[in-house]
C-alpha cells in the first residue's frame, strides 16, 4: 500500500501524467499503458453504467444531468497530476452544484462558508459553538418559513440543500478540529463539505471527516476507480431489485389479510431499504472515481447475526459517528461511575440522540419535526435489545477468531437459526415502523393471525428449510467453495471489473427494445414497467387524497420513496378538504366547495362562485345562442395550483369562444362550467348530476383517469365506515359485498375489490342515462395524469377496461391520454411541484391544446360544431349512438 | 498498577497478550501479528475497545480521550504502541 505522502508526489503535468508521474502509486514493474488501460476500462464501465441510468430511467434527474460532467471530469481528473487533483474536484462539484441549483448554490455557497468560518474563529470552542447554535436558530427560523423574507422561493429551495450539507457533517468537523494533527489544506476542507454527488442526492451518507482525509488514493488509484464503479453498479441493482419488490411484491397494508400477506409486507418493507442502500453506494462509488477510497456504507445487512452485529452491519457510517461524537465521549466522562454504569448510560444515550437526529435530519430535508410513538418505541426496543447485547457481551466477554473456524454442525445450525432469527425479527420491527400507527400494525398482525394452524406449519417446514440452506451454505464455505463473485469490500481489478462489465452488459441488453422483443410480451412488459419510476397504485391514491404529508412524515413506503427523492410538500401546500374551501358533509358527498370564497392553496388563489364550483360565475339558466359544457372532474380539473384562467377548461373555454364563433350555424358563445372538486370519485359525480342538469348544460365532459376504480373504492371505504347511509343500488352491493361500518379499513376494501368494475359501471351507466334523459351529450374524456406515465406501450392500469365501461354506458369515448407525449422532462415541465404531480400552468395550456382539438374535430358528433365542415374522428372508434 | 515503560516490542507482547487472551481465546498466536488490523478488522468493536483501553490506562498509567479511541490510535498492535509511546513521552 502506497502512503498518500507518496501518492501526493507528482512533480509534472502531462495529459496522461498518472502513467509517467508518480503522482499516483506505480506498482513495480507496471507499464505505462497499463495504467492508461485500467482508467480506459474503468470510463467504459462508466459509459455503460450511465446508459442504463438513462434506459432505465434511473434516479433522480439531477444525477442524470451530472453525468457528462461526472464522465468527463473523471477523465480529466485521473489525468492531473496529483496536487491538482483535490482542487479540480472541488471546481467539479462547484460546477455541479451551478448546474443543478443555478445561481442559489452561491447562496449555499455562502452560508457554508460562513458557518465553516464560524467553525476556525480564534475564540474558544464554546463560544464557536454558541455561534453555531444561534446560526442553526436563525436557519431553523427561516426553515419553518417564519421569516417574511423565508417565503421567496430561493431561500426556501436551499434550506434542504443545506442542512443536507451541513447537519451533521458540520459537527464532526468541529469536533475534529480540536483534534487535527496535520492541518488539512483548504481543498480538502472544502471538499469534504461540498461533495460532488451531494448536488444531486440530498439523502447523503454522514461521512467521517478524518476517514475522508485518510482513505483519500490511500492504495492504488485504479484499484479506487474500479471499486468506485462496482459500488455504483451494486447501486443500480439495488435499485431495480427495490423497484421489482415495491411493485410485484410488497403488498399495500388493505391487502394484508393473512400470514402470507403478512410476511410478505413485513419481510418486503425492510428489503425496501435497498433504495436507501442502492443510493448510498452510488454516491460512495462517485467518490471513488476521485479518488475517495471510503469504506463500505452497508456490509450484508441481511446477514446479520444478532443486535450488536444488525447496528455494526446497518448504515456503517452513522454507527461511526454516533460512536465517535456521541458514544465515546460520554463513556469517558461517566466511566469513573463503573464499566457497567457507563456502557448502559451511553448506550441510552446514543438510541436517544439517534432518534432525535433522525427527526432532526428530517426537519432539514423536509421541513417537518416528527416525534411520534412509532419512532419512540421502535428505538426503544432497538436500544434495549442492543444494550442487554452489549451487557452480555461485556460479562462473556467477546469471542472472536482470526483464522478460519472449522466446520461444525453444531455451531452452523445455531448461526442459521441466528441469522434467520434476527431477520424475522426486523423484518417485524420493521413492518412496526413503517406502520402510520402502533393501532394499524396491531390490526395487521391480527389480519395475519386469522390464517389458520396448517399456514404456520408450513412457514414453520418453509423457516427451517432456510435453516438447512444456511448450513449448506456455511459447510461449503468451509470447503473453499464462495457463492459470491467477488469481496465487494475489497475487490481485485480485473474481478471487479469483469463481474461488473459482465452485469452491465446484461441489464443494458435487457433494457434494449431489440432483446425485449425476443423475450415475449409477458417478459417485455415486466421489464418495460422496471424502466420508470412511478408511484403504486395505492401510494398514487394516498398522494392524491392529500396523505402524502402525513406518510412522509412516518416510515412508510411512500416515505422511502419520497425521502430518497426529498420532493416533499411545504408546510402550506394544504388539499383543498383541508382548506377553508371546503366544508365537511355528512353525506355522500363528504365535502363540498364553499361558494363565493377565495383562499390560497398551492400558493395560488382559488376562488368559487355563487355556485360552489371553481369558476367565474355563469347563470343558471343557459344564456340565448350558447353552448354550454359541464365538466365533470376531481384534481387535475379543478386545478389547484394554477389560477382560475389558467386552468385547462378555462383555456379552452377562451379559445373556443374566440375561434368559433361567427362562423355559419356556430354558437355565438361556449361556456365551460367547471363542476369538478378535488378527490371526488364517480360515485359523487353521479351525485352532482342533479345539480349539473339545472345548469342546461348541451353536453357533460365527464373525465376519467388512471386507476379511477381505485380512488372511487378508497372513497366509498371511508363513506362505509362513517355509516353515510348509500345510495339504493350502491347499498346493495356493498350488501352483497358483507361489508359494514364496523369493519377495519382493510376488510372493507378488500370485500369491495371484487365489486370495483361492477360499482364503476353502475355510476357510468346512471351519469350516462341522467344525461340522456336531460338531452345532454354525455361524453368520457380520459385525462392522463402527470405522474403516470404510459411507457413504452405498457399502462400501468386496464384503460381498456375504463373506455369500454364508458361506451357500454353511452359515453362518447374521447382520448386526449397523448397530450403530455413530447414533453421530456416531465417532472419539471409538467409538474405543479417536484413534490406534486397535478399539472402545472404548461400542463393545463398541453391539455387545453388536446381538449380543443378533440371538441372542434369531432365538432359533429358533439353538436356544438354541427355547421362547421368538420369530419367526424369517433364514429368509428368507441362511439356510442346518440340519442 | 501501572507497568514500566520500556519499549515497543514490550508493549506490543504485552498487549498482544491481553487480546489474545481476552478477545481471540484459542486463537493461534501466529495469526495476531503487528500489523493485523483490529478495529477495521472488526477483532474489536465499541465494547471491546473501550475495555481495551481500560486496561492499557491500568498497565501504562496513561489517559486516553474520547477521540483516541479510534482506527488511527488503536488499528494494530503497531498503532498501540506508538499512542502508548506517545503519551508517555518515551
Amino acid at each position: 500500500m502506497a502512503s498518500p505522502a507518496l501518492v501526493r508526489s507528482g512533480t509534472f503535468f502531462s495529459v496522461f501524467s498518472l502513467m509517467t508521474s508518480q503522482s499516483t502509486p506505480v506498482e513495480p514493474g507496471q507499464h505505462l499503458w497499463h495504467r492508461v488501460g485500467s482508467v480506459a476500462i474503468v470510463a467504459v464501465q462508466l459509459g455503460l453504467l450511465f446508459l442504463i441510468f438513462k434506459v432505465f430511467d434511473l434516479e433522480t434527474q439531477g444525477y442524470f444531468r451530472l453525468t457528462p460532467l461526472i464522465f468527463g471530469g473523471f477523465i480529466v481528473h485521473a489525468a492531473l497530476p496529483m496536487r491538482f487533483r483535490m482542487p479540480f474536484f472541488l471546481l467539479l462539484s462547484f460546477a455541479a452544484f451551478g448546474l443543478l441549483w443555478e445561481w442559489n448554490a452561491l447562496l449555499v455557497l455562502g452560508v457554508g462558508l460562513g458557518l465553516i468560518g464560524i467553525c476556525h474563529l480564534p475564540v474558544k470552542l464554546w463560544a464557536r459553538v454558541a455561534l453555531l447554535v444561534v446560526a442553526g436558530a436563525v436557519l431553523t427560523v427561516v426553515r419553518k418559513g417564519l421569516l417574511p423574507a423565508a417565503n421567496a422561493s430561493w431561500i426556501s429551495t436551499i434550506m434542504p440543500l443545506l442542512g443536507s450539507i451541513f447537519m451533521f457533517r458540520l459537527i464532526i468537523y468541529l469536533y475534529e478540529l480540536q483534534h487535527e494533527k496535520t492541518p488539512a489544506t483548504i481543498w480538502e476542507r472544502l471538499s469534504y463539505f461540498f461533495l460532488l454527488p451531494n448536488a444531486c442526492f440530498l439523502l447523503f451518507p454522514v461521512i467521517d471527516y478524518q476517514t475522508f482525509r485518510r482513505t483519500y488514493y490511500d492504495t492504488d488509484a485504479p484499484t479506487i476507480y474500479q471499486k468506485g464503479v462496482f459500488w455504483m453498479f451494486r447501486g443500480m441493482t439495488h435499485l431495480l431489485v427495490y423497484r421489482i419488490l415495491y411493485h410485484y411484491v410488497v403488498p399495500n397494508p388493505t391487502q394484508v389479510i393473512d400470514l402470507w400477506s403478512y410476511v410478505l409486507i413485513a419481510f418486503g418493507t425492510y428489503l425496501l431499504y435497498l433504495k436507501v442502500s442502492g443510493l448510498f453506494n452510488i454516491i460512495v462509488g462517485t467518490l471513488g472515481l476521485f479518488g475517495f477510497n471510503l469504506p463500505e456504507t452497508y456490509h450484508r445487512f441481511l446477514l446479520a447475526a444478532g443486535f450488536n452485529d444488525f447496528w455494526r452491519r446497518q448504515n456503517i457510517y452513522w454507527k461511526d459517528f454516533m460512536m465517535n461524537i456521541f458514544y465515546y465521549p460520554s463513556f469517558m466522562r461517566l466511566r469513573k461511575g463503573g464499566m457497567v454504569f457507563a456502557i448502559i448510560m451511553s448506550t441510552i444515550f446514543v438510541f436517544l440522540v439517534t432518534w432525535m437526529l433522525h427527526s432532526y435530519q428530517w426537519f432539514w430535508l423536509l421541513g417537518a419535526f416528527p416525534l411520534t410513538v412509532t419512532d419512540a418505541i421502535f428505538w426503544l426496543i432497538f436500544g434495549g435489545l442492543v444494550l442487554a447485547n452489549s451487557l452480555r457481551q461485556f460479562k462473556a466477554g467477546k469471542k472472536g477468531s482470526l483464522s478460519k473456524p472449522a466446520f461444525s454442525f453444531q455451531k452452523a445450525v445455531v448461526h442459521a437459526f441466528k441469522v434467520l432469527g434476527m431477520l424475522i425479527f426486523i423484518s417485524v420491527l420493521w413492518s412496526f415502523w413503517y406502520s402510520p400507527t402502533p393501532a394499524q400494525w396491531v390490526q395487521l398482525i391480527g389480519n395475519a393471525g386469522q390464517s389458520g394452524p396448517g399456514a404456520f406449519a408450513l412457514l414453520g417446514l418453509i423457516l427451517l428449510a432456510l435453516v438447512g440452506v444456511g448450513v449448506a451454505v456455511q459447510y461449503a464455505n468451509s470447503r473453499g467453495i464462495r457463492f459470491t463473485l467477488l469481496d465487494p469490500a475489497k475487490p481485485t481489478f480485473s474481478r471487479a471489473a469483469m463481474v461488473t462489465s459482465a452485469g452491465l452488459i446484461a441489464i443494458l441488453a435487457l433494457g434494449l427494445p431489440q432483446t425485449k422483443a425476443q423475450l415475449g410480451s409477458n417478459v417485455s412488459d415486466f421489464i418495460a414497467t422496471l424502466q420508470y419510476e412511478h408511484l403504486t397504485d395505492y401510494d398514487l391514491q394516498q398522494a392524491d387524497r392529500g396523505y402524502y404529508d402525513a406518510l412522509m412524515t412516518t416510515n412508510s413506503i411512500m416515505a422511502d420513496l419520497g425521502a430518497a427523492q426529498l420532493q416533499r410538500n411545504p408546510p402550506n401546500w394544504r388539499p383543498t378538504r383541508k382548506s377553508e374551501i371546503a366544508e365537511a358533509t355528512n353525506d355522500i358527498f363528504l365535502y363540498r366547495l364553499i361558494p363565493s370564497v377565495t383562499a390560497t392553496i398551492k400558493d395560488v388563489p382559488l376562488t368559487t362562485n355563487q355556485w360552489g364550483m371553481r369558476d367565474q360565475n355563469y347563470t343558471r339558466t343557459k344564456p340565448e345562442g350558447t353552448f354550454r359544457i359541464a365538466l365533470l372532474g376531481a384534481s387535475i380539473e379543478m386545478a389547484e395550483g394554477v389560477r382560475g384562467d389558467e386552468t385547462f377548461e378555462a383555456v379552452t373555454e377562451a379559445r373556443l369562444n374566440q375561434e368559433l364563433p361567427g362562423g355559419d350555424g356556430a354558437f355565438a358563445r361556449y361556456e365551460i362550467l367547471n363542476f369538478s372538486v378535488s378527490g371526488y370519485s364517480a360515485v359523487q359525480h353521479l351525485a352532482l348530476m342533479d345539480d349539473v342538469v339545472t345548469f342546461q348544460p348541451d353536453m357533460l365532459v365527464y373525465t376519467g383517469h388512471s386507476v379511477e376504480d381505485y380512488r372511487m373504492l378508497q372513497l366509498l371505504v371511508e363513506i362505509i365506515r362513517t355509516g353515510i347511509e348509500l345510495p339504493d343500488h350502491l347499498a346493495a352491493i356493498v350488501q352483497r359485498a358483507g361489508v359494514d361500518a364496523t369493519m377495519s379499513e382493510a376488510d372493507v376494501q378488500q370485500g369491495l375489490e371484487p365489486f370495483a368494475e361492477e360499482i364503476l359501471g353502475e355510476q357510468y351507466r346512471r351519469i350516462a342515462a341522467r344525461c340522456r334523459e336531460a338531452g345532454i351529450t354525455p361524453v368520457w374524456l380520459f385525462v392522463p395524469r402527470a405522474n403516470v406515465r404510459v411507457h413504452e406501450g405498457v399502462q400501468r392500469v386496464p384503460l381498456e377496461k375504463l373506455r369500454a365501461l364508458a361506451a357500454e354506458a353511452g359515453f362518447v369515448v374521447l382520448d386526449i391520454g397523448d397530450a403530455f407525449a413530447d414533453v421530456e422532462d416531465i417532472v419539471g415541465e409538467v409538474y405543479l411541484a417536484p413534490w406534486d404531480g397535478h399539472p402545472s400552468v404548461y400542463g393545463h395550456q398541453l391539455l387545453a391544446n388536446r381538449f380543443y382539438e378533440e371538441l372542434v374535430e369531432n365538432g359533429n358528433v358533439l353538436g356544438f360544431t354541427a355547421a362547421l365542415n368538420h369530419t367526424s374522428t369517433i364514429a368509428d372508434s368507441t362511439s356510442q349512438p346518440l340519442d | 498498577m501501572s507497568a514500566t515503560v520500556s519499549s515497543a516490542s514490550e508493549i506490543k507482547a504485552n498487549v498482544k497478550e491481553y487480546i489474545l487472551k481476552k478477545f481471540l481465546p484459542g486463537e493461534n498466536p501466529d495469526m495476531l501479528e503487528d500489523s493485523t488490523p483490529l478495529i477495521t478488522g472488526g477483532v474489536l468493536d465499541s465494547i471491546s475497545t473501550v475495555e481495551l483501553v481500560a486496561f492499557l490506562e491500568e498497565q501504562y498509567g496513561v489517559e486516553f480521550e474520547a477521540h483516541e479511541m479510534s482506527a488511527d490510535h488503536l488499528d494494530t498492535l503497531e498503532t498501540i504502541a506508538a499512542t502508548i509511546l506517545a503519551k508517555s513521552g518515551a
